[in-house]
């Protein structure tokens, strides 16, 4: 008998010896099994065609795809890996990353390797040299690969990103030559029609000091214009250069309201300076609550010196571009308060400036599209009082890029509040 | 508080200082000539980085307004020049510069200058500020009004 015998439905296998019983079971159960064999095969080689395929298209991919271990070790990269190094996959794999790299490039990577084999995800640019000896920008990527809450080594991405630098140079070669070959232009129009105005070369009739006084203000217009594109491009583009510092918060108000107080002046403006007030009632709202309220609390107004972690040129600069706007926004003879305090414990340790003014105000739909670029609450009003439309905008990317926030609170019809924060001194450097 | 437009000559030493102008743009040179003979300073000319170290050894003005993109010799290796030099070391400059950042300021007066000015610069108030930078009037600042 053979197990054809056994699929024939016509056997009835209640009439068989006990022993073919046994046998008509083995021989089933070996088919039984025969079946699961030739399933897992086929599983086998599914799963075989479908890791060629990833290696395939892995392979394909112009960025270098590797895993690297808990050791540094590389445990799996794909072709392009091969291209850059010029090392064939069988001397990559099992092999440290500082055996393949260079010791200075492995140097810059450390750190985060390290950051990455400790469960963060990270990304860096950093400059490597590829087989052919040429240096190229890349931009590696790490994640980490968490298994049951254990970190057994990271995926990593690297992305050759020297075009885009390329690029970015060109573009900052250009802003230089097109800053300095609009300013000198501007330099002589504007120069000229100082002197002219003067009245020293010869005095105009009143028409012709009319038209003098409107080409002045209008080179002025074009040089606050040109700085503004150019300082708002370079900030976006990243070009911005931070070099904050521990920055006592009430002289950069001081300097900022020096640097203005000719154009409130000539405004018939006030500009006021509020000090913190250190006193009981505020001591107990900016503790931590579960700090008993001092004994020895003073009951007198003292200034107490708030710091911030600032490039103080940048927040000047900020600080005058909000200066300039409650000046212009103000009626003659009011008062434009700035002060700082600090901001809210529960948003950090942060510190909130804030200049008041009691001008027109701004209506609610426009409290946050005013940051946005050349939009303005009235164009053709804002035109008259030379503005460009961008300083709001320079304001929120400097804020922003010192990890702070910009915001207004305003009443129309009765003035705006302009609020910024800054952070504190990391607590090495208070 | 006196008018933009007038230029504030009471405000300068009255000895009158002679200022070597450095500047390939002959537009720049006449203005800058203009606002600052115009308060009785005298003026020496030079085009290039070159011309202006050999008129400055040769006149030993009071100071140097320098500018700092030139063709050839640049404003930056002008004023290494001019203090690598002993006939020129002790003359200040002051850069005249189209760029405004932060970082640029620090890397001029790195170089040892006494003053920058960004263009466009106000010829009216061109020799005050040269004085002002180096001293020769006596500062006249005003502080915003404070809470008693």
């Amino acid at each position: 008998m053979t197990t054809a015998d056994y699929d024939n439905h016509d056997i009835a296998p209640e009439t068989a010896s006990p022993d073919a019983r046994q046998a008509a079971e083995l021989i089933a159960k070996n088919q039984q099994l025969q079946r699961l064999l030739m399933a897992q095969e086929g599983i086998a080689a599914n799963l075989r065609r479908r890791e060629h395929q990833m290696r395939l298209m892995i392979d394909a991919l112009p960025a270098l795809v590797s895993y690297i271990d808990v050791h540094h070790r590389y445990r799996f990269n794909n072709y392009a890996y091969e291209l850059w190094y010029g090392l064939p996959y069988q001397q990559i794999k099992g092999r440290q990353v500082s055996d393949i790299v260079s010791i200075e490039v492995y140097r810059k990577m450390l750190p985060h390797l390290e950051q990455a084999l400790l469960g963060e995800e990270v990304t860096y640019e950093v400059e490597m040299m590829r087989s052919s000896g040429q240096m190229v920008w890349a931009s590696v990527s790490y994640t980490p690969d968490v298994r049951n809450g254990q970190i057994k080594g990271l995926f990593s991405l690297v992305n050759d990103i020297s075009d885009r630098k390329a690029t970015e140079r060109i573009k900052d070669e250009f802003v230089s030559v097109v800053s300095h070959e609009l300013r000198t232009p501007l330099a002589s129009v504007h120069g000229a029609l100082k002197l002219l105005a003067t009245g020293k070369l010869g005095q105009s009739d009143d028409r012709g000091q009319t038209l003098l006084s409107i080409a002045l203000q209008n080179t002025e217009r074009l040089t606050r214009l040109l700085n503004d594109v150019l300082d708002l491009e370079r900030i976006e583009s990243g070009h911005l250069q931070l070099s904050p510092v521990a920055c006592n918060a009430l002289e950069l108000v001081r300097e900022a309201t020096h640097a203005m107080q000719a154009m409130a002046d000539n405004h018939e403006i006030r500009l006021a300076i509020a000090p913190y007030e250190v006193t009981e009632n505020n001591i107990a709202k900016n503790q931590n609550s579960q700090q008993p309220l001092s004994q020895s609390a003073p009951s007198h107004h003292t200034l107490t010196p708030l710091q911030v972690w600032a490039d103080s040129d940048q927040i000047i600069q900020t600080l005058t571009n909000l200066l300039s706007n409650a000046i212009k926004f103000s009626p003659k003879g009011s008062t434009v308060t700035l002060q700082v305090k600090p901001a809210s414990p529960k948003s950090g340790r942060y510190v909130k400036f804030l200049i008041k003014d009691t001008g027109r105000g701004i209506p609610t739909d426009k409290l946050e599209t005013i940051f946005e670029r050349f939009h303005q609450v009235d164009a053709s009003d804002d035109r008259e009082r030379g503005g460009t439309g961008l300083g709001l905008a320079i304001c929120r990317e400097i804020v922003q890029q010192h990890q702070g926030r910009i915001w207004v609170k305003s009443i129309h019809g009765e003035g705006s509040t302009f609020y910024f924060t800054l952070p504190m001194p990391p607590t090495a450097h208070a | 508080m006196p008018s933009q437009n007038s230029l504030d000559q009471n405000l300068l030493d009255q000895t009158a200082k002679r200022i070597l102008i450095i500047d390939d743009e002959a537009d720049i040179q006449t203005i800058a000539t203009l606002g600052i003979t115009m308060t009785g300073w005298k003026v020496i000319n030079a085009s290039s980085g070159k011309e202006g170290i050999t008129q400055a050894k040769a006149h030993q003005p009071d100071a140097i307004l320098l500018d700092v993109m030139m063709p050839d010799l640049d404003g930056s290796e002008t004023a290494l020049a001019l203090k690598a030099d002993l006939e020129t070391c002790n003359i200040p400059i002051i850069f005249l510069t189209a760029k405004a950042q932060a970082a640029d300021r620090k890397r001029l007066y790195a170089l040892g200058a006494q003053g920058v000015i960004h263009k466009p610069f106000d010829p009216t108030t061109l020799a005050s500020q040269i004085a002002g930078f180096l001293g020769w009037r006596p500062s006249s600042e005003q502080r915003p009004s404070e809470w008693p």
